[in-house]
């Protein structure tokens, strides 16, 4: 398991690299799997799902984290970390949800409804996401007809 | 920081969409604002599914899309019909019951299932076998509001009695409401932790002594402006775990009375004596006394003066967080005990106090520097010493209130815009001592989101545009009778606030077609006071009808020279008209009918002296909305010249008649 303060995590791409423990356990994944089993090479093993670029974000994260910025220097950095275009967040936010890491999770979702509410109208919406209008005509005249006359 | 979202071509294995459910969900409860979820809606199936699926809370307007929305959203917790005005025991058993076996749609009853809080605030079409058809569907029911129910009495009681689970209940203003029916309420749902009896006079001792034996877990009660005596004092003393309790305008309570409070009510957090007659210093001695974890105290209007015994036990407040004494006559001592020994305070109400000083103030606040709300409305003496006293120390006041301080200048609101930037409502009003140098410094507080300057005549329009290039968050605007505004201000106002919601322009008659021109480009505007404007014609009220769609209060009261065309497309285009004030304006027979039939969503009309409009006119009107009319408002001679027959359907709808 662990065998000294850092973990050693492989990635799918076979890529190990190290990470202190304190941060290694942010991710609930991580922490259940070394509190349940005493191999290094298990935890190795389970972690080939996860791809190398995702893997060194978060590592990159936790330690900015843990590194107690002042909380405007935080913020500040916080909001350039998640400056990437779509596909990279959509990596994250798997990833994160993979791992299990509650504050990251919270971040990238943070910045996915920040990109919603900065969208003008529904087409951007679409267009931003990638997304298919799959409304029949009439549904889509229902539901406008229903926003238009109710406060909900 | 701007976002620019980026326009890429997506492999499909990396939409949005293949995120699974809860995290789409977790996506969803993050869009706060009712527009964005709107939109969120619209993108696409999976998103309107996960909308759905949701959806928590209801809030509906127009009563024929309420079968459709309850289907629609089967997790329903919270439901609030109150502005349904045509909710009646029939809907409701509509609502209830189930689509016939083998049809497709969901049997139209499971959005009750799971319901826990119920809004029927003013629902007065509703009769207590409606309510009993609601408490039978709704299993989970936690939460009730019937205030305003006027109509309401015992028979309602009983049926919400049988809601075993309910913990809130407000029948503020059931008015028919006796011992009785409390009563039932007392031993049907024992465990009620909120109650709230305003106005239900005809309670008394009797009832509130059983609810107090038999609902234990009482943490809120509130039996302001009843008739209730000592003895139910005696009563709320028992309540073991009560953290509230209101007691505002209660005739027959008095300081023998809170004597019962010393020993009794040990959880007491928050009380409430305000405008009690009886009650002086040496009642709320008892209160103070019995309570050192006291967090909220009010006497406004009650106390003259804070004895000196009063002040010794209240060195023992050490957690007050808000305290309101209006009305009192206030010494040096009040303000050396308040600030030496509580210093949590986050409120003060020392609204028409006498004896408010400078001296008295920074002693104030520069213990109290966590203050959030001041209020110092008719505190003659304040000047600007005071007010950069309070700006410097407590830097997170987000109210203050200082209506008739009129020895404030421009010095004290630069210090206010220097060091209080989380500044978001103030009251100027008759602060004559207010210019435009002034407003300029005050529209450094960006966070202002109420401002209220009736009555100061020396701004003028350079004053406004400061607000309006700086205060982009502004809610609320009063300027009544600022006489120094004009169409220029409009226009710098139109072009930066834009979230403007409630605009007061009335007597600011320079304002003419091309001011109200401005205003219809404000496209949040709901409420609209504009009374005696004499320069405005049809053409300045069609271009608020067509830009303000949220228009839901409108007073244009003695605007004379408003014509037809104005009210034609008044009657076309403010579909969300609720209120309106005709009073005085020369609006013709049809436009009136027009204007009244056409509004479906208009509950309540003043329409005195309108000086073109005949009798038979009026009653055209009047029949074409008594449907849905709850208010009118009409000239006094009228009385004798309406037939007789348009009075009493109105009356028998449950309209409020009132002749002027």
């Amino acid at each position: 398991m662990l065998l000294s303060k850092n973990s050693a995590l492989e990635s799918k791409d076979n890529e190990i690299f190290e990470v202190e423990e304190s941060i290694a356990i942010q991710s609930e994944l991580i922490k259940t799997m070394t509190t349940m089993v005493n191999s290094k090479a298990y935890v190795n093993e389970r972690n080939q799902m996860v791809p190398e670029a995702r893997c060194r974000k978060q590592a990159n994260y936790h330690v900015e984290q843990n590194n107690k910025i002042v909380d405007e220097e935080l913020s500040d950095w916080e909001s350039k970390f998640f400056e990437v275009d779509m596909d990279d967040l959509h990596e994250l936010f798997m990833a994160a949800n993979y791992l299990e890491i509650e504050s990251l999770l919270n971040g990238v979702t943070k910045r996915v409804g920040d990109f919603i509410k900065a969208c003008k109208n529904v087409e951007v919406i679409r267009q931003t996401f990638g997304i298919n209008n799959d409304f029949a005509a009439q549904q889509e005249e229902e539901i406008r007809k229903l926003n238009s006359w109710n406060h909900i | 920081m701007l976002l620019k979202p980026k326009m890429l071509s997506f492999q499909s294995s990396k939409n949005v969409l293949s995120l699974t459910e809860d995290l789409l969900v977790r996506i969803y409860e993050l869009l706060a604002a009712e527009s964005d979820r709107k939109s969120f809606r619209l993108v696409c199936r999976e998103f309107r599914r996960i909308d759905s699926l949701t959806r928590r809370h209801l809030r509906v307007i127009r009563i024929e899309f309420l079968p459709i929305l309850l289907g629609k959203y089967p997790r329903l917790q919270s439901l609030d019909l109150s502005a349904c005005p045509r909710i009646d025991d029939g809907v409701v058993s509509l609502l209830l019951t189930r689509v016939g076996p083998g049809s497709n749609s969901p049997s139209l009853g499971h959005w009750a299932w799971g319901l826990k809080s119920l809004v029927l605030s003013r629902a007065t079409g509703l009769r207590f076998s409606g309510l009993e058809m609601l408490t039978r569907a709704c299993p989970c029911l936690e939460s009730v509001d019937v205030s305003y129910c006027c109509g309401f009495g015992d028979r309602e009681a009983a049926a919400l009695s049988s809601a075993v689970g309910l913990r809130e209940l407000n029948m503020d203003k059931c008015l028919q409401l006796t011992d009785v029916g409390l009563a039932k309420i007392a031993v049907g749902c024992s465990k009620l932790e909120k109650l709230s009896l305003k106005w239900c006079m005809e309670i008394t001792d009797l009832g509130i002594d059983l609810l107090c034996k038999k609902c234990v877990d009482l943490k809120y009660l509130d039996v302001s402006y009843l008739k209730v005596t000592n003895e139910s004092l005696h009563s709320i003393a028992s309540l073991l775990k009560l953290e509230v309790l209101g007691l505002m305008a209660c005739p027959l309570i008095d300081d023998v009375g809170l004597q019962f409070i010393e020993r009794g009510c040990p959880s007491l957090k928050v009380i409430d004596v305000s405008r009690c007659e009886g009650v002086s210093s040496s009642g709320l001695i008892y209160v103070v006394r019995g309570h050192r974890n006291l967090l909220e105290l009010n006497a406004g209007y009650c106390l003259s003066e804070l004895s000196t015994a009063l002040l010794h036990q209240m060195k023992n407040l050490n957690h007050l967080e808000v305290i309101r004494i209006d009305g009192a006559r206030i010494s040096e001592t009040s303000f050396q005990v308040i600030s030496a020994n509580c210093k949590s305070l986050v409120e003060i109400g020392l609204s028409k106090c006498v004896g408010v000083t400078n001296m008295g103030i920074m002693r104030l606040v520069s213990a109290c520097i966590n203050l959030r709300v001041l209020n110092l409305t008719c505190c003659h003496s304040i000047t600007d010493t005071a007010i950069s006293a309070i700006a410097y120390s407590c830097r997170s006041l987000v109210c203050l209130k200082v209506e008739s301080c009129n020895m404030i200048t421009e010095k004290g609101l630069c210090q206010l815009g220097s060091f209080c930037l989380l500044l978001e409502e103030i009251d100027l009003t008759d602060c004559c001592g207010v210019n435009d140098k002034g407003l300029e410094y005050l529209s450094r507080c960006s966070e202002l989101s109420c401002l209220k300057l009736g009555l100061c005549t020396n701004i003028s329009n350079k004053g406004l545009s400061y607000i309006g290039s700086n205060c982009l968050k502004i809610h609320e605007l009063d300027l009544y009778r600022c006489t120094g505004i004009g169409d220029d201000g409009l226009e710098a106002l139109s072009n930066g606030c834009k979230k403007l919601r409630k605009l007061n322009l009335s007597y600011c008659n320079a304002v003419s077609d091309r001011g109200l021109a401005y205003i219809g480009r404000l496209e949040e505007l709901s409420d609209l006071e504009m009374r005696a404007l004499h320069k405005i014609t049809g053409v300045g009220l069609e271009a608020v009808a067509v830009g303000c769609k949220k228009l839901a209060d409108l007073d244009m009261k003695h605007c004379e020279k408003v014509g037809d065309s104005g009210f034609w497309a008044l009657a076309y285009y403010s579909k969300n008209l609720r209120q309106i004030n005709l009073s005085y304006c020369g609006i013709s027979d049809m436009a009136l009918c027009m204007v009244m039939g056409n509004l479906s969503r208009l509950q309540e009309a003043k329409l005195v002296h309108l000086s073109n409009s005949t009798v038979e006119g009026v009653e055209l009107a009047l029949r074409a909305c008594c449907a849905r009319i709850k208010k009118v408002k009409l000239f006094a001679p009228l009385r004798f010249m309406l037939s007789s027959e348009i009075l009493e359907i109105l009356h028998a709808r449950g309209c409020i008649i009132r002749w002027d």
